[in-house]
């Protein structure tokens, strides 16, 4: 594609020699990501279809509306994805800091003005969950900062002390919506970051037993928490003590045998599984397709993770790297906590399965690392070494308004900035 | 420095552990599929999947034999509450809606309301409301409440009723109410007959109620049976006739200041019963009462079947009979009174305590002395006979009448550990046993129709939808015979004739029996209390009516003939009118001008 070639020498000018946009690619990016992500949004349209329509039919009257709304978050999120998908990457360097305060502001405001009772998780009658977004920003925020503290980071006051209060921070400020699995979460990303770039082995003990003696105390501390903590335990020991979601979850998985009830056919979607499509559609997916259905699903995300993980490995450069296996590892957390809690192995969590899941900011936000994903896929290290591939910190943005006009014709705007 | 293969070796790293993960998931996900909780998966597999409920089908109704309409269903709606689809609004639209309208407490609603959708085992709950005897009863809707509630249901701006069901059931009316209370008995909430007519023919008026099961899963949801309407029943009360006897015992026991009374009136011929009647009478409407006041056997529901009491005087008519029948009296045998006899060691004195002297066996019946009846029941018929003759006309065992609750009175027969002699003695006159009001009825049509004695029925005619049923008469058996039912007959329209002339009624031929039953009480026969009662039948050349009074603790005056007897005559002589017979001079001056012809 000449568009894409004429990219590449245009953007090797300001990155290593050694680094070269793959040609044969479709617009460079990696093909197996691309399908793999394909595949789960339309497997998972289908199955928010599936598990929604009795809701949505007792709710709004109609069927169709939650996989109406569903279709349309698809869009934002693939709109999303486009755009997020052809930015220069070294943008993010600069739009790091900024859009990290704007999560802050966002969260703050949706603690003053939530908009459920009891709990203040989202914006404008549930549809925006700006701890989805944080999520996000925090992963390339924690990247930017990992990338440019370099060595310094196995230092304790520049690298473990800096990273303890910014995740305590945010942390906090979703554990008071409350929101404690999204909380996890970010601590738990952070951790790996922080290990991926390079932490001693001293320091990620130190944050992961910190962490985990904390998470302990929260447990205690919440109600809810130490409710949770309980019926897990005892639905680990034996299934009828389980809690009634995981009971009825793992009574639908086993209602679906090895190929399942057939697609459709959930009974458990009729008003006994909580959040059919939602949080338990993977709960559906097993009921539906069976043990085949539900390995399918594993597999996909597994395969999600190997392709994530070899992207970043692939990376000429510290930021890429971070933020590839950043982003990759936080779905596949996501995924896999998502589908341990319908199983039993994990006290009951809020994490939805991404691509599957129905919800607008999951989605969005899921796609939007997507987007990222092959953004960073389409480069790649050429040369096994490559000794001047340190970023280039410190572009302007007046050097990016001019990459970005190059990007094509039909994407003028920017140059008006 | 973090070099690309550091990294690469940490990524490994996480790989490793997010594949542990994984590995753990399909671990699981087989152990749940084959491990050791699948069997109580698959023992639960129908839990909470479907609620099996009872449709009833449509109660037949119940006719009068003109066809009037005694009794009939009503539309109610049961409110019924998905607890699923219950929300904050909802909960409280619900409450609101429901209290305003059927002027109930919202906040006892909404508290149900709460905890039906915070149980997790409970998908679907039926309101119910307090009553003032405590505990909770469901709530009815009646059709006006219902259709607001069904027009709110369908407005999408109206209050959110989301999870309401109105669930159609159906009370009971009775058209003609305390009228016919005593013969239908009632049908409770539950659809189920009690008593009487109802209680007798449930299954025959409940139809086949169904079980349907309330499928929860959409795919699911089948056809379901429905139910098959119960059969219509024509009784062979006639209404007027019923409403004749329900005033002339009112007007008696008013006049008289009793605490309680009934009349039967019955075709001898055929068993079926005109009417039946009893006071204080049951309102079906409110029938709760009477299942409280149960163990009163004054105030028991279908006394006429189910109130069992020392028959009297009128029992003497049966003795005599039998006595007659076995040949060890004529009616012109003579007995001399001396006013007291002993039978078993016990003294046996008549109703007066009077010494009668030269008596005729007419007269024995006649001015009903019970010494005479004592003598003729020990000496002359002796226990065997006696007893074979009283089980023959049905004494102690139940009539088989068509209404629920009968009982089968007690008499002790020679055999039973408690009989004495003394016990045939006082039997003779009516004394030491118990009947029901249609076992004397029932016997003493016997007398009225030659000799047979015919099954007492109050259904003559069932109509469901296979067919129409026509019970016939049944013939219970024949205690005595032809020439006997024409002696004690005679003998009783004598007696009528001369003593009982307040019973006389004008133009037609009438057999009767007075009676003055003593209450027996747990420290013996009340010295004051009386059942004053009065059997009689006519006309006698072709008797289509049994009359059966009865008045429990008359005050004004203990005697059968002064209390019970001017009942029997005001009763029949609007009965003559009702079932149209035509006078005994009218008939043999009919007879007369076609023999001329």
């Amino acid at each position: 594609m000449g568009g894409s070639a004429l990219m590449g020498t245009n953007l090797s000018t300001f990155r290593s020699q050694a680094i070269q946009p793959k040609q044969s690619r479709f617009l460079g990016y990696d093909p197996w990501l691309l399908v793999i992500v394909f595949s789960m949004i339309v497997f998972g349209l289908v199955m928010v279809y599936s598990a929604s329509w009795n809701e949505s039919w007792r709710s709004y009257n109609n069927p169709n509306a939650i996989f109406g709304r569903q279709v349309r978050n698809l869009v934002l999120g693939l709109i999303a994805l486009a755009i997020v998908s052809r930015i220069p990457l070294r943008w993010l360097r600069t739009l790091a800091l900024p859009g990290m305060v704007l999560v802050i502001v966002a969260l703050l405001t949706v603690l003053v003005l939530g908009a459920e009772e009891g709990s203040r998780r989202a914006f404008i009658n549930g549809s925006i969950q700006p701890s989805e977004l944080a999520k996000l920003v925090m992963i390339i925020y924690l990247a930017v900062w990992m990338e440019s503290k370099e060595d310094r980071l196995q230092d304790w006051s520049y690298g473990l002390i800096p990273l303890v209060i910014m995740i305590g921070f945010v942390g906090g400020l979703i554990l008071l919506q409350p929101d404690l699995s999204a909380a996890i979460t970010i601590g738990a990303v952070a951790l790996v970051l922080f290990y991926l770039a390079g932490a001693t082995w001293t320091q990620t003990g130190a944050i992961a037993l910190g962490s985990a003696g904390i998470g302990l105390l929260l447990v205690r501390v919440s109600n809810t928490g130490q409710q949770r903590w309980a019926e897990y335990v005892n639905g680990l020991v034996n299934v009828e003590e389980a809690s009634y979601h995981v009971k009825e979850s793992l009574h639908a998985f086993f209602s679906g045998g090895l190929l399942g009830r057939g697609l459709g056919a959930s009974r458990v979607k009729f008003g006994i599984l909580p959040f059919p499509h939602t949080d338990s559609i993977f709960a559906i997916v097993g009921e539906e397709l069976g043990l085949f259905g539900a390995l399918l699903v594993l597999f996909l995300f597994g395969f999600l993770i190997w392709r994530g993980f070899r992207i970043a490995m692939k990376q000429p450069d510290r930021l890429g790297m971070l933020l590839a296996s950043g982003l990759t590892f936080w779905i596949g957390l996501e995924a896999v906590v998502n589908m341990a809690v319908l199983l039993g192995l994990l006290p009951f969590a809020g994490n939805a399965l991404p691509f599957f899941s129905y919800g607008g900011s999951s989605l969005v936000t899921n796609l939007t690392a997507i987007g990222l994903l092959l953004n960073i896929s389409r480069w790649k290290l050429v040369e096994t070494r490559a000794k001047d591939h340190v970023a280039t910190i410190g572009f302007s943005r007046r050097h990016g308004g001019r990459s970005v006009s190059r990007l094509g014709r039909r994407r003028r705007t920017p140059k008006k900035r | 420095m973090t070099s690309t293969r550091g990294f690469v070796g940490r990524s490994v790293m996480v790989l490793i552990l997010l594949a542990m993960s994984m590995v753990t998931l399909i671990v699981q996900l087989i152990r749940v599929q084959f491990g050791p909780f699948a069997p109580v998966f698959a023992s639960q597999d129908e839990r909470g999947l479907g609620l099996i409920e009872k449709r009833f089908a449509d109660r037949g109704l119940i006719f009068d034999r003109d066809g009037k309409l005694l009794a009939t269903n009503h539309s109610l709606f049961f409110l019924e509450v998905e607890t699923r689809q219950l929300t904050d609004t909802s909960i409280k639209d619900i409450s609101f809606v429901i209290a305003e309208l059927l002027d109930l407490s919202q906040s006892d609603i909404e508290a149900q309301l709460i905890r039906g959708r915070d149980n997790e085992d409970v998908y679907r709950i039926r309101l119910t409301q307090p009553i003032s005897e405590g505990g909770h009863i469901p709530i009815r809707m009646g059709e006006v409440a219902a259709d607001i509630v069904q027009k709110f249901l369908e407005d999408p701006n109206g209050p959110d009723l989301t999870g309401l069901a109105l669930v159609p059931t159906q009370e009971r009316i009775y058209p003609a109410g305390e009228l016919t209370g005593h013969i239908l008995g009632f049908v409770n909430q539950e659809g189920l007959g009690f008593y009487g007519v109802e209680g007798y023919y449930d299954d025959w008026l409940s139809g086949k109620s169904v079980d349907i099961q309330r499928k929860y899963i959409p795919l699911e949801v089948g056809s379901q049976p429905n139910p098959t309407a119960g059969a219509n029943l024509v009784l062979t009360i006639d209404l007027d006739i019923q409403q004749t006897a329900a005033t002339a015992l009112q007007d008696a026991i008013e006049r008289t200041q009793a605490e309680s009374g009934q009349v039967i009136i019955m075709d001898p011929q055929n068993g079926e019963i005109l009417a039946m009647v009893a006071w204080p009478a049951l309102d079906p409407a409110n029938y709760e009462e009477w299942l409280i006041g149960d163990f009163d056997e004054n105030l028991v529901v279908s006394p006429a079947v189910a109130g069992q009491y020392e028959p009297g005087s009128t029992f003497k008519a049966l003795v005599m009979a039998a006595a007659i029948n076995e040949g060890v009296v004529n009616p012109d045998d003579e007995f001399i009174d001396i006013g007291e006899i002993e039978i078993g060691g016990h003294i046996i004195r008549n109703w007066d305590g009077e010494a009668w002297g030269l008596q005729t066996i007419q007269g024995c019946l006649q001015y009903s002395l019970n010494t005479c009846l004592a003598f003729i029941g020990y000496h002359k018929l002796q226990a065997v006979r006696f007893y074979s003759a009283m089980e023959d006309f049905g004494i102690g065992s139940l009539t088989g009448i068509d209404m629920a609750g009968e009982v089968p009175g007690k008499m002790r027969v020679p055999g039973d550990p408690s009989w004495t002699e003394s016990d045939l003695g006082t039997n003779s006159f009516g004394q030491g046993l118990s009947v029901t009001p249609i076992q004397l009825v029932t016997a003493v049509s016997a007398i009225a129709n030659d000799g047979v004695m015919v099954l007492p029925h109050v259904v003559r005619e069932i109509v469901s939808p296979q067919g129409e049923y026509w019970p016939k008469a049944t013939v219970l058996g024949r205690p005595i015979t032809d020439e006997t039912a024409q002696v004690i007959t005679d003998m009783l329209f004598q007696a009528l004739e001369a003593e009982s002339s307040i019973s006389i009624v004008e133009g037609y031929k009438l057999a009767g029996k007075t009676g003055t039953a003593q209450i027996a009480t747990e420290y013996g026969y009340d010295p004051n209390l009386t059942v004053a009662s009065f059997i009689g039948w006519g006309p006698l050349r072709d008797p289509r009516f049994v009359v059966y009074v009865r008045i429990d603790k008359p005050q004004i005056s203990p005697w059968g003939s002064v209390v019970a007897a001017p009942v029997f005559r005001a009763i029949v002589e609007r009965l003559v009118i009702e079932l149209g017979i035509p006078p005994d001079d009218f008939i043999l001056e009919v007879a007369r001008r076609a023999e001329a012809e």
